[in-house]
Order: C-alpha cells, then structure tokens, then sequence
C-alpha cells in the first residue's frame, strides 16, 4: 500500500497495533499526509477521519487504514461514503482481535483474556461489493498488491479486507528488559497461543538469519 | 417567513466560513436543521449514520485545514425546552455538564440574543486553544423569534455585539527569549530535535535546523508528516511505535529541542538533557519535563527566528552516525531484530 499510494496521499488511522504498522510502514514523502488521534487515542477515528478530509479535498487520494476492531465500531459510515460519493479507499488489517490490548495484557505480565474476537474473520469486503464499491477478501499474501492496486485506481469508495496473523507483535524500536520479563511470565501464567506467538517470533529470526 | 434564533446561528457559522455541517438530525435540533434548510445555499449538512462519526468528521476537517470543523447532533448541541429543564423529563441531560471536561468552551443559549455573539466566542476560543467548542441549544430557543429579548435587562450591559473575527496571536517569540535559546542550543554537544503536530507547516525550517545544528529530527505520531521519512535528518518516530535508532539518540544526547509538541510518553526522553522547547501555547511550556529554555511561539516563526542566531556546525558525525544507523533500520524495515531478547527471557 506504501509503496502503490500517491505521492500526496493522505492516510488516517486508528489507535491500537495499526498506528504501529502505519508510523513504520507509511513513508512521508511529496507532499503526503497523516492523521491519527492524538494525545485521547480514541478507538475507530480513521474511517470518519477519512470521510471528512475527503470531503474537504475531493481530488487527493484518502486512504483509511485501520483495524477490524476500529472498523466494525463505526463500519456504517463507510455507507456514508458510498452516499455522498466520496472515493475515500480503506484498508483493513483485519486479526479478529482487539491486538493491541492483547499485547498490553501480556506486558503487564498476565495472560490475554477476552481480546479476540470468536468464530472466524468478518467478511468486510462484503458490505463494499454489495452496496456498489469496490470491495475485495484478501487471504492470500500474493492476492495483496493487485487488490490495493485495484482500489487506488476504482473511481468511487474502495474497501481492501485484509487477513493478517493475529500473533504478530508490534515490537517497540528497543525491547527493555523489564517488557521481555513480563511478556515471559504472561507466558508462564499460561498464555493462550502460545506456540503460534512464538511462531511469529522465531519466523523472523529464522528469515533473518537466512538473509 | 420570521426569522428564528436557527437563522442566526447558521448564518453566523457561514460568516465564519464554516460551509459543511456533519450530523444527525432528531427532534432536538429540528430548529437547527430549519436553519440548515433554510440556509442550504450555503451551508451543507452531510448527513451520517453515527453522531460519534460526525464528531470525528469535524475533527478530521480541521486537522487537514486548519479551518473549524462543525458537527451537530440532536441531544448533544440541543437542549430540552427550557420551560421543563430540571425536572427529569424524558432525554433531558445537562449537557453543558456533561461536556465540561472535553471541551475548551462549553455554553448553553438561554436567549435568542446571546446569538450570534456566543458562536463568535466559541469559534475564536477553539482557534485559540486548538480545541473542542460546544454550544448546546434548548429546542424552544431555536425555533424562537431570533430577535426576542424576552425578559427585563437588570444588568448594566446591552446585548452582546461581537464580529467574527480571529487572529492568531503573533507567532514570533521574544527576541530575548531567541537569543537565550540560541545560546543554550550553541552550547549543546549532543542535539536532537523533538517535533510534533505543532511542527507541521514548518518542514523547511526544520530540515534547514537540522542541518545547522548538524542535529537529527525525531518524530512524534502526529508529527509524523512535518519532514519526509526518507530524509537524512530523521530517525523517525518515538516510544513504543518508533525505531531503534530514536531511541538511543535518545539515550545518547545532552541536549533536547522539543518543537511543537506535547509528547506525553515521558519514559522515552532522556532522562538527563538539558531541554528547550518552543511551544505555542503557553500553558504547555515546561509541561512534561523540566525545560531550562521554554519560548513560546509559533514552531515556523520561532526556528525562522532562530536560525540566523545559531552558530552553523561543521562537524556532521553525530548526525552521520545517525543516518547511518537509520539506513539500516529502513533495510530490516522493522524491529525485528529485537525479537530475540524476548525469546532469551522466555
């Protein structure tokens, strides 16, 4: 999406996991934009936000990048969008789950409880293509670039659903000692998927170490 | 068709500039939305699915214009009649109360009069305070003759009479309050530069502050935009969500300059520096952390103050080392590296 977006994109996000992924991964460069919620860090912003600046400059290319847990709290004004005919373009990194909470659970040393969603992923895609947008289910890795492709150039409100791996950590820049203890004894205390955590983790060391 | 207290609110929003309402409609802003009908030409209600939404709309509109954002919502900007306020009658909420707390001005109409003179002042009180107004309308009063003044002046004032109007205060901090902040800033060794969302509009002034300090730039989340990330003099972001090399510039520095930021994660700033900051509101300067040269001021006057006061430093391995340090966070593109601490302590 990095990569794909205009040079003077401007990309709204939710508090949680996601404003992690977007301060990393969205590059400021040209004359491109960012909007999160500040210092109240309220749930669910970048979708109205998107709608709003939208509004205020039709011509630029308003991406919303968000998590299922913003999304589906205020998911009905992506109906206002198709409505009022503004193009504005979301993503969605959908993990089932509240991610961030269950990170901070963890570091506080206690075991997730009540953080991810049941059953399986929400089809958000759905809503889109039934109501006249562009709407895609991305399950597969390779499935990514073509579906962003194909909502930056729709002409009209876009919605890009996107399965991500629920045990991704948004690691901090430098882990301190007193997280890593915490984040082990939340282990020891019987942390739910613990396996597929340390999966994730070792996945990256693994893929380091081969480069 | 006589013109009600709606009229004037709607029209007065409009001589501010104000051209979209984001909202909801319900029976106790049906006065409102008489207004905004009768007004359409000028002004357009957008119509949502969720008050709360409408609320970020407004929020968003004036983050990416610097111009007021303006949302309405029934039971939220209006107010039971006034004849039955206090007796518990149905979805009667003392929402002046209630919206103490968030808000910077917070004021309930009892009389058609107070228009539009109260919308001039929560207009420039938001402006001022970079913050949330609201104005909360008994539904009686909005559909009343916008020229009542129904009961007997008792006080030694007529009613009130403002002009919609607001300018920002002078953006250039003290010449004294520049120069002692140049000297502290000459005297650093170690510099690093801390920019927020007050620093948005001052991307040349920042990179050109790098450059003479021979200092790079951290930024916080919503100063994410104010210089691009691919730049030399960044280390990006800050805390829990910004990259390794920030964090031990922070480690490393003697000297903090915080520009245009209220960053609350006090654990992530050094903990010895000696810190500078210019901030625009003066309530805030010193906020977080002891600061030895607060000015207050605009973030693109200030620096453009500043700059020719500041002795240009020849010596660019401190800030060398730090791109270098960034060139290699872009090529791992992400914190990864650290995982295996975590796993150790496992």
């Amino acid at each position: 999406m990095n990569a794909a977006a205009a040079d003077d994109a401007i990309l709204t996000c939710d508090s949680g996991t996601i404003a992690t992924w977007a301060a990393r991964h969205w590059t400021i460069r040209g004359d491109r934009q960012f909007y999160l919620s500040g210092n109240l860090a309220t749930m669910a912003p970048g979708l109205p936000y998107a709608v709003g600046i939208q509004h205020a400059f039709p011509g630029r290319q308003v991406i919303a990048f968000v998590g299922d847990g913003g999304f589906a709290m205020l998911m009905a004004e992506f109906i206002t969008a198709i409505q009022h005919k503004l193009p504005v373009k979301v993503v969605i990194n959908n993990n089932n789950a509240l991610g961030q909470i269950l990170w901070e659970q963890m570091i506080l040393g206690y075991p997730e409880h009540g953080v991810r969603y049941p059953g399986s992923n929400v089809d958000y895609a759905a809503i889109a293509t039934a109501n006249g947008a562009y709407g895609v289910k991305v399950r597969q890795p390779n499935d990514l670039p073509g579906a962003i492709q194909q909502a930056l150039s729709f002409d009209g409100p876009a919605l890009v659903d996107v399965d991500v791996n629920p045990d991704e950590p948004p690691m901090p820049g430098k882990v301190e000692y007193e997280q890593a203890k915490k984040f082990a004894e939340a282990f020891l205390k019987g942390q739910p998927h613990r396996s597929t955590i340390a999966t994730t983790l070792f996945r990256d060391k693994i893929q380091q170490l081969r480069s | 068709m006589a013109r009600i207290a709606s009229d004037a609110l709607i029209e007065r929003l409009a001589d501010w500039g104000v051209d979209t309402v984001f909202g909801l409609p319900g029976d106790g802003i049906n006065g409102i939305m008489e207004g905004l009908r009768r007004h359409q030409d000028k002004v357009r209600f957008v119509l949502v699915h969720h008050e709360e939404a409408a609320a970020f709309m407004a929020t968003a509109h004036a983050k990416a214009t610097g111009k007021i954002g303006v949302c309405l919502a029934t039971s939220i900007t209006g107010m039971q009649e006034t004849s039955i306020l206090g007796t518990g009658y149905q979805q009667e909420v003392a929402l002046d109360k209630l919206y103490e707390d968030v808000t910077e001005y917070d004021q309930m109409i009892y009389n058609p009069v107070q228009l539009p003179a109260v919308v001039d002042i929560a207009i420039r009180t938001a402006y001022a305070r970079r913050g949330v107004a609201h104005i909360t309308v008994p539904n009686d009063v909005q559909v009343a003759d916008a020229d009542a003044d129904p009961w007997q002046h008792v006080a030694p004032a007529a009613a009130p009479k403002t002009s919609a109007v607001y300018l920002s205060p002078p953006g250039r901090p003290r010449e004294e309050d520049l120069q002692r902040l140049a000297d502290f800033l000459n005297e650093g060794e170690k510099i690093a530069i801390l920019a927020g969302a007050g620093a948005l509009h001052a991307r040349e002034e920042l990179l050109a502050l790098a450059e003479t300090l021979a200092a790079p730039i951290v930024k916080t989340l919503p100063g994410k935009a104010a210089v691009p990330d691919d730049s030399p003099y960044t280390t990006g972001g800050i805390g829990l969500l910004g990259t390794k090399p920030s964090e031990e510039l922070m480690e490393e520095i003697d000297t903090l300059f915080m520009v245009g930021t209220n960053f609350p994660y006090t654990k992530h700033l050094p903990a010895e520096a000696r810190v500078a900051q210019i901030e625009a509101d003066p309530a805030r300067a010193g906020a977080r952390v002891a600061t030895e040269v607060p000015v207050v001021g605009d973030a693109r006057e200030g620096l453009r103050g500043l700059l020719p006061l500041l002795k240009r430093r020849s010596d660019t391995s401190f800030l060398d080392k730090y791109a270098k340090q960034m060139d290699s966070w872009h090529g791992l593109y992400d914190a990864k590296l650290d995982h295996m601490p975590v796993l150790a302590a496992w």
